[in-house]
């Protein structure tokens, strides 16, 4: 038995929740799950039968979903642990408080819960571009819980700054603010039911369906500018756990420049120059990606 | 690896299958760019570079699609984009825009589809590229529109009316949150239902049909109405009904606003009920009330107003105050106002007279006040009107009665004081201090009654003073009190005497309130009692002298003559007697004339006075006892001459005299010389006469008489104190008086 706040409207008061058959007294009923369960806030999908553990967390833009090419590759020596962050895919976007993801380190307080509500020890952090970082705050603030990080596609800080080459002015990423806007435009009512709608594919239509890098605009936009403005050099250079970096060839985002710097920065890691092109090589090259990171793990 | 990931092999193939489509395609409307999956360009139609101002060779020379794009559609491609098509096989219509060359950039829509192998393994990416810039534009303008939409929604949300609109037949279309408060039923209640059937009260339908008509013919309806709630109570609201057109200008729907007016309602009939009230006071005023303009007309009067100045209302208001105040009083009245519209004042009163419709002059009090706007501007007056003839005729009546009793009192000699016994306040009429023989100051306008009494009791005269406090002690208790007299010390520290009577008066509650006081100088009157009392003692001791003098008189006249002439005798004694009483009485009693006594005794011979008989002495006057004395002596002599002596023949002479030697301690003599007469003879005996006119003389006088017989005739001479003898200047009659006894 939990108590927890009632969030029904014209009911409101403390009730006695049985997570056996659950219901308040009005129906449907609405719980505030941030309460319950942060597992469930986070559409936490646990799998493999490993004694290891590996958390996956998708970059900005996407969600889950973009680990189907690799994560079942590590299945067989690790129990892997897929999240939605915050605000994306199938997180419950109702506990987005825009005040504690004004910063990473507000993600990185969930990847924290989730360890401590799943109790993962010796954990395998994998971070895909923003991830990366996000896995970088959440290993300094409990180094004890995290044996690795792996980043792929990592970026401190996306603006140029004096000697250091983040690849992008503060112009561009105002530019990407806009051009978000004007695709999310439609996104909801438009974009949507015509993905949803593609004939000859149904289950691609189901996936869709539930979650596919689909978000709200306005969240997206506010997390898009968490990322692409925030600076997190210095807490990169505090990073204790051993890092593999993995950085694509002709990365937009994050260019080689950005993955020689992290290198230098943090000081146990290790770099390894992708074949791969683009900004996601576990959807692009997926292979090369597993190979990576199972030869850095071993 | 297969021969599919081999760059070459894709290269011709994708070549080889573009070739064969690019005579179709190379002019579409669109662009067509095809790529390998990450992004390298390996073909592009004519409508792109034409869109993009590139040139086909420099894009196949190794550029991937993505370098085509600004910066941020880059990112937007890489974060979004890109892993959506590896994920889903295709992405539609993407935003972005392309960065030609040398061109502004280019706003597309991106669709790409991937094709893979049959193993899944991806070999080229078709991408379809549409000019959005007629589509940007339109999305910003929908955009705004939309944004505008959201605001008004907003604001129909939160707006404190009720909104809603309904088709032209009445069936409601939208209900706002404030409708669902205001009237009761939800929005799922309210929408499709018949607005009339609804929310207007039965007795409204056709109100409703009417504003519905004229709304359909595209007026906007502004009405105060009534809806009907959900509980079936009415709300009293302003409604505003106005047509909704469509694009061909067609009504095609209404708007209704209700704003709820039950609270300006309740103030409007709050105002009214007021208004009324302050009407009523207004009308039923006991006095005049107006409400005048700055130029005096008469811009609102009350029937008590009219009748005072006997104009009926329509009269008046085509008047100003100026036209019926009295000539004498309007400066005075003008200068006020002045004052008022100065601001020098807030209000003034005065008493002035209006001239009546009959032309009769009525006294009022007027009070003025100034109604400002709310700028300071003087707006009007408000002017209040008494009618104060009766209080002016009384106080003038007042004033008649006043002056009239000051009058009388003035002539009486009275003076009167009035004592508040309850303000323990005392005031006095104008002739008190004249009356009193002394002022008391403040008293004529009131002072206090201590301080008056304290100052009054001081100049009683010590002997009367506890009588007097007894007096006004009692008085002062309301017990009645009798009049009183008393002395007191005036100004010229004479004594005077003063009769107060004193009457107490109630009030209407027959409380005792006040004494009226009246005083008279009694001083002369109580000098007059006295003299009298002195009189009435003199003369009562004169009479028994008189009549012992009388017995005297008879029993020697008895004994020294023969029976015969006795009553001759003793009558003619008597005589002269009498003769002295007379002038005694006549001076009342205060001495006689030397003269006078010697004309009185020698009465019988006033022919001869003057001839035979001379008188010669100085105005003499001498007292009572004095003059009985000697009026006896010479009655004795002249009896005596007329029988023996001087003026018993024919030539015989009597010259009397007198004089004062010596003032006031000096001597009176008299003297009695008879000559010319028959020859002299002293007496054989001493009979009464000679005890006449020796004896009885010095014991009156003090004196010392001398008697001789002359050859030449009868001397008599007396010698007597002034003191003894005559009244002296001055003297007031004593009532200590000489005692022949």
């Amino acid at each position: 038995m939990l108590a927890i706040s009632c969030v029904h409207r014209p009911c409101g008061g403390t009730v006695l929740l049985n997570l056996g058959n659950g219901g308040c007294h009005k129906l449907p009923p609405q719980w505030d799950w941030a309460q319950m369960s942060v597992s469930r806030r986070h559409n936490v999908a646990v799998s493999g039968s490993g004694a290891k553990t590996m958390l996956l967390a998708h970059g900005y833009g996407c969600d889950q979903t973009m680990w189907r090419f690799v994560a079942p590759a590590f299945a067989t020596d690790y129990k892997t642990v897929l999240i939605d962050l915050a605000g994306s895919g199938n997180s419950d976007l109702s506990e987005y408080d825009h005040e504690k993801y004004a910063t990473l380190h507000g993600h990185a307080a969930d990847i924290l819960e989730i360890c401590d509500e799943l109790a993962l020890t010796d954990v395998v952090f994998v971070g895909h571009s923003v991830s990366a970082m996000i896995g970088v705050l959440a290993a300094n603030r409990a180094p004890g819980r995290f044996s690795n990080l792996v980043m792929i596609g990592p970026s401190p800080y996306y603006i140029n700054d004096g000697d250091y080459i983040g690849g992008f002015t503060r112009q561009d990423i105002d530019g990407l603010l806009e051009l978000l806007e004007a695709n999310y435009f439609g996104w909801t009512s438009k974009f949507a039911p015509v993905i949803m709608g593609v004939p000859g594919r149904p289950e691609l239509a189901e996936e869709l369906a539930n979650s596919f890098c689909r978000t709200d605009p306005e969240i997206a936009q506010h997390f898009g500018r968490v990322t692409f403005l925030s600076d997190h050099r210095v807490d990169v250079k505090k990073v204790a756990t051993p890092s593999l970096i993995l950085q694509c060839s002709n990365d937009l985002i994050a260019p080689i420049p950005v993955g020689e710097w992290l290198h230098r920065s943090i000081p146990r890691s290790s770099l390894v120059i992708m074949q791969a092109t683009g900004h996601c090589p576990h959807l692009s090259a997926p292979e090369e990606t597993i190979a990576a990171i199972l030869d850095y793990l071993k | 690896m297969t021969r599919g990931n081999n760059p070459r092999n894709v290269v011709t193939l994708a070549q080889h299958f573009e070739e064969s489509a690019e005579q179709v395609l190379d002019n579409a409307p669109c662009g067509f760019i095809s790529t390998l999956p990450d992004g390298m360009i390996v073909s592009v139609n004519q409508t792109f570079l034409k869109w993009t101002g590139f040139d086909r060779d420099g894009l196949l020379a190794g550029r991937r699609f993505q370098d085509l794009l600004t910066v941020p559609g880059r990112i937007f491609y890489e974060t979004h984009l890109r892993p959506l098509l590896l994920l889903q096989g295709f992405v539609n219509e993407i935003a972005c825009h392309i960065a030609c060359d040398n061109r502004d950039p280019l706003p597309v829509l991106v669709n790409s589809s991937l094709k893979s192998d049959a193993a899944g393994h991806p070999l080229v990416i078709r991408t379809t590229v549409f000019n959005a810039t007629e589509r940007t534009n339109y999305e910003q303008e929908l955009r705004l529109a939309r944004q505008n939409a959201d605001e008004l929604a907003a604001i129909v949300r939160s707006s404190a009316d009720a909104i809603f609109s309904t088709t032209i037949d009445g069936i409601i279309l939208a209900w706002n949150p404030a409708a669902e408060a205001i009237l009761g039923y939800s929005v799922s209640e309210a929408i499709g239902q018949h607005v009339r059937d609804l929310i207007f009260p039965p007795d409204r339908y056709e109100e409703f049909a009417a504003w519905n008509s004229r709304v359909r013919r595209g007026e906007v309806q502004h009405l105060d109405t009534m809806g009907k709630r959900r509980d079936g109570t009415l709300v009293d609201v302003a409604a505003t009904i106005s047509p909704i057109r469509d694009k061909d200008g067609t009504v095609s729907a209404f708007s209704v606003i209700f704003h709820d007016i039950t609270e300006r309602k309740r103030a409007a009939l709050a105002l009214k009920e007021s208004e009324a009230r302050f009407r009523n006071i207004f009308e039923n005023a006991a006095v005049g009330v107006a409400q005048v303009a700055l130029d005096g007309t008469w811009l609102d009067v009350n029937d008590t107003l009219c009748g005072i100045v006997g104009y009926s209302r329509e009269e008046l208001l085509r008047k100003t105050f100026q036209d019926i105040t009295h000539p004498d009083d309007l400066d005075a009245d003008l200068t006020l106002v002045r004052r008022l519209l100065a601001g020098e004042i807030k209000i003034f009163t005065m008493d002035k007279r209006y001239i009546r419709a009959n032309g009769s002059t009525v006294w009022s009090g007027l009070t003025v006040s100034l109604q400002r706007r709310q700028n300071g501007e003087p707006a009007y007056f408000i002017s209040i009107i008494r009618d104060i003839s009766a209080r002016v005729h009384a106080t003038e009546a007042l004033h008649e009665t006043q002056a009239r009793l000051r009058h009388a009192a003035k002539n009486a000699g009275l003076s009167y004081v009035v004592i508040d016994v309850e303000r323990r306040w005392i005031c006095a009429s104008e002739g008190h201090g004249a009356v009193m023989g002394f002022a008391t100051p403040g008293l004529v306008n009131g002072i206090d009654l201590d301080r008056a009494s304290s100052m009054f009791l001081d100049r009683v005269i010590p002997a009367d003073r506890r009588r007097v406090r007894d007096n006004l002690q009692q008085a002062l208790a309301g017990k009645p009190v009798a009049s009183i007299e008393y002395r007191v010390r005036d100004d010229d520290g004479l004594e005077r005497w003063i009769e107060t009577w004193s009457s107490l008066e109630t009030s209407q509650d027959s409380r005792f309130a006040r004494i009226f006081a009246t005083n008279l100088n009694i001083s002369e009157r109580k000098r007059t009692e006295e003299h009298m009392r002195l009189i009435m003692g003199e003369i009562n001791h004169r009479a028994k002298n008189l009549l012992g003098v009388v017995q005297a008189v008879a029993w020697q006249t008895a004994r020294s003559g023969d029976r015969t002439t006795f009553a001759a005798r003793l009558t003619d004694r008597i005589g002269s007697l009498a003769a002295s009483h007379d002038l005694l009485v006549r001076g009342e009693l205060a001495g006689v004339e030397v003269a006078d006594l010697v004309c009185a005794q020698l009465a019988g011979f006033s022919a001869a006075i003057g001839t035979r008989i001379l008188l010669d002495g100085p105005p003499a006057r001498i007292s009572p006892a004095a003059a009985q004395a000697i009026g006896m002596a010479l009655h004795e002599l002249a009896t005596n001459a007329t029988k023996y002596g001087a003026l018993s023949n024919a030539d015989g002479r009597v010259h009397i005299s007198w004089h004062i030697s010596g003032g006031k301690e000096g001597l009176f003599s008299m003297s009695w010389v008879e000559s010319g007469g028959p020859k002299v003879e002293p007496p054989s005996r001493k009979g009464f006469g000679r005890t006449v006119i020796v004896s009885m003389v010095e014991a009156a006088v003090s004196g010392r008489v001398a008697l001789k017989f002359n050859k030449s005739g009868l001397s008599w001479e007396l010698q007597s104190p002034v003191d003894d003898t005559l009244e002296t200047e001055g003297r007031a009659i004593s009532p200590a008086s000489h005692d022949i006894e």
